[in-house]
């Protein structure tokens, strides 16, 4: 039963990474058809800027803050300087997102080692909760980090589905053509959805790295978990993005926790049977 | 399409004249008056902290020659790998062929070991000498004849573990978490020879991938009733391992792997100290206690480079420095496939920081192996108290694989 419990909660605590690692990837996609193949790259970077900054100011919050809004910019820079021009050519931007991820891993190995990162998590949230009667404690950054992944998924669907640049936002998925017919600036809304988007997997890297390790190879790792999330749950629906993250979560922990020797196959057998009878994703929406 | 055919032959021109350059710079090393040693060193993934420390250790055996030997120069190519098999074959295959070295130093993990030791079966004309890597099949199986370690392999390290584990300690039932590859394989099925022989029973096991960022799920896995529990983690995996471990509250003594305490994860900075204190573990690297005139002049020489004892640094340095005693043995003579120099490893003998060393038939050493327990230093800090020494420790002609109850090492 402690078992049991114990990776419930694991799964859904890492469900709560995943969501926040695979929005970002998921909200780009949803409205501009770009498959960034950069993200676990981006993911890296922003582990390795949040652990800079937090190890230099003794602060976990201004770590997480500049590890998002570095990635912000420096996502909006790459959508503005390389990815614009080619933003309707899938095969191109597939290449190009892969050629940063290939040379940010290369410049992040010679800049910072090849050692593997933690970084602190803050004082008034690295207790362990004692949880009755199991005779195990439960470290309750974990759970701080499912709640800031409600916190974003709750913000990003009012954000969405309440307001008027949500509005717009659904409406562009839809039809771009039409939109911009209607005298709204989509290059100026693309901008600020790759500049969003950047900033969460930035924020998903500062957190990220701080509830495990991190170091060379982990951008490949993340990459294939968001890929895993959104295939799972329906490119460009957000909904799709908690459920996947919940069933890659829970599903993988529990595969580790009871068959560890067997747990990528489990993992990736749950992909295959998506991919095999739904397609599309959970919720996503048929093309 | 004339844009196109411009640059097609340019590229077959850039192509003929790099493979050009290539013929032309490609030097026969000794007719330069060189010797040149490949460096496999996985300074990338999961050993990334302790991997410097090996080349801490070939410095310092380096040092002590002036890096000549009878008038040649000792020329060191260094290539990183990342742990994994693949990559230190391609980085093997790239020294030997593309730099032409005599000689390949490495690698570091027990799998790099493995299949670099298969490897040199292809390459008769180069030697090599293993670093670090310590599986056992690397020689106890159809040993290659151009392969050595001068160090024990991870069952010779553990042996004697089991042993105090259950008649000092007390210790009945004990569940098992190591990485999954050919090193704690070995590293376990040393430690459960000893330990069910004697009596003991292991109740569970549980075999995560090497480079697990995430033990949460296992440590909750752990039987709750037995007696302790066997850590055959190391590098980053131990530290991870063992900081969770803290978070979740486990409060089951530990039983070390050969690199689950070891010196590079004492002196990481993560919060482990109620997780390490007390633990147990077997391995090449002697208690603090230790003082031989060779270990206390091995200690300065560590501290006037930066570090301490460690696995790395220790088996680093006894490896090198066995490479480079032959080396000196036959004035840097390497002709004749170097017949000479391998005769005289074949039967090399001294007397190391770590106890005296010799070679077995297969080409692997017969070394001094200690037993030590992780105490507080009084300051904060870790210390090593010893428990047992044995000498002589020879390897076996058992190859392990994962062991998930005693019935795998009867």
């Amino acid at each position: 039963m402690t078992q049991f419990i114990f990776t419930f909660l694991n799964g859904l605590t890492l469900a709560g990474l995943y969501f926040l690692v695979a929005s970002g990837l998921t909200l780009i996609f949803g409205l501009m058809r770009v498959i960034n193949l950069a993200h676990g790259a981006f993911y890296l970077l922003a582990g390795y800027v949040s652990w800079t900054i937090a190890d230099k100011t003794d602060n976990w919050f201004y770590g997480a803050v500049a590890g998002a809004l570095t990635l912000g910019v420096f996502g909006t820079l790459v959508y503005v300087l390389l990815l614009r021009k080619f933003q309707y050519e899938e095969l191109r931007v597939a290449l190009i997102t892969l050629g940063v991820s290939l040379v940010l891993a290369q410049a992040m190995l010679a800049i910072f080692g090849g050692d593997y990162y933690q970084t602190n998590s803050p004082e008034s949230v690295s207790f362990s909760v004692p949880i009755p009667g199991l005779g195990l404690s439960y470290p309750f950054f974990r759970i701080f980090v499912l709640i800031l992944a409600i916190i974003v998924a709750v913000g990003l669907w009012v954000f969405i589905s309440k307001t008027r640049y949500g509005a717009i936002i659904r409406a562009g998925v839809d039809d771009t053509t039409m939109v911009s017919a209607l005298g709204i600036n989509v290059q100026a809304v693309f901008i600020w959805i790759f500049f969003l988007g950047s900033v969460l997997v930035g924020f998903a890297g500062s957190v990220g790295g701080t509830t495990n390790s991190f170091g060379m190879g982990t951008d490949g790792d993340y990459l294939l978990f968001s890929l895993q999330v959104v295939i799972i749950g329906g490119l460009g629906s957000i909904g799709g993005v908690a459920i996947g993250s919940f069933l890659v979560g829970v599903i993988g922990q529990f595969a580790t926790g009871y068959y560890p020797t067997f747990a990528g196959i489990i993992t990736f057998a749950m992909l295959i049977l998506i991919l095999a009878f739904r397609p599309q994703g959970i919720l996503g929406k048929k093309q | 399409m004339k844009a196109q055919r411009i640059s097609r032959t340019a590229i077959v021109g850039v192509v003929a004249g790099v493979l050009a350059a290539g013929l032309v710079t490609a030097p026969s090393s000794q007719a330069a008056g060189t010797i040149k040693i490949g460096y496999l060193n996985a300074t990338i993934g999961p050993f990334a902290g302790g991997a410097p420390q090996i080349t801490i250790g070939l410095n310092i055996a380096l040092k002590e020659i002036k890096s000549t030997v009878a008038g040649k120069k000792i020329v060191i190519l260094e290539e990183a790998t990342d742990a994994t098999p693949q990559l230190a074959l391609e980085k093997a295959k790239k020294l030997i062929e593309k730099d032409k070295v005599d000689i390949l130093f490495g690698p570091l993990s027990g799998d790099e070991g493995v299949a670099i030791a298969r490897l040199s079966k292809k390459y008769p004309k180069v030697t090599f000498i293993n670093t670090t890597g310590s599986a056992s099949e690397a020689t106890n199986q159809s040993p290659s004849k151009n392969f050595f370690r001068f160090h024990g392999d991870a069952a010779q390290w553990s042996g004697g573990v089991g042993e105090i584990a259950y008649k000092t300690l007390g210790y009945k039932k004990v569940a098992i978490i190591a990485d999954d590859y050919s090193f704690p394989y070995a590293n376990a099925g040393g430690f459960a020879t000893g330990f069910c022989k004697a009596g003991g029973t292991i109740v569970a096991a549980q075999w995560p991938a090497l480079g697990t960022k995430d033990y949460s799920s296992q440590i909750a896995a752990l039987p709750k009733d037995v007696d302790a529990i066997y850590a055959g983690l190391g590098g980053a995996d131990a530290v991870q391992f063992l900081k969770q471990a803290v978070q979740f509250g486990l409060k089951k003594p530990l039983i070390g792997g050969a690199i689950l305490v070891d010196g590079t994860v004492l002196g990481s900075k993560a919060d482990i100290g109620d997780a390490v204190l007390n633990t147990i573990a077997g391995g090449p690297v002697p208690d603090d206690s230790y003082s031989t005139p060779e270990y206390d002049k091995f200690k300065a020489q560590l501290k006037a480079a930066g570090t301490g004892p460690n696995i790395f640094s220790v088996l680093g340095y006894n490896s090198a420095k066995s490479m480079l005693a032959g080396l000196v043995a036959v004035k840097g003579d390497l002709s004749n496939n170097q017949a000479a120099y391998r005769k005289v490893l074949s039967t090399l003998k001294w007397n190391t920081p770590t106890g005296p060393l010799s070679m077995d038939k297969n080409r692997n050493a017969i070394v001094s192996n200690f037993i030590y327990q992780v105490v507080s230093d009084g300051k904060g800090g870790f210390a090593t108290k010893s428990l047992k020494r044995q000498d002589k420790v020879a390897q076996g002609t058992k190859v392990f694989g994962r062991v998930n109850t005693c019935a795998d090492v009867k």
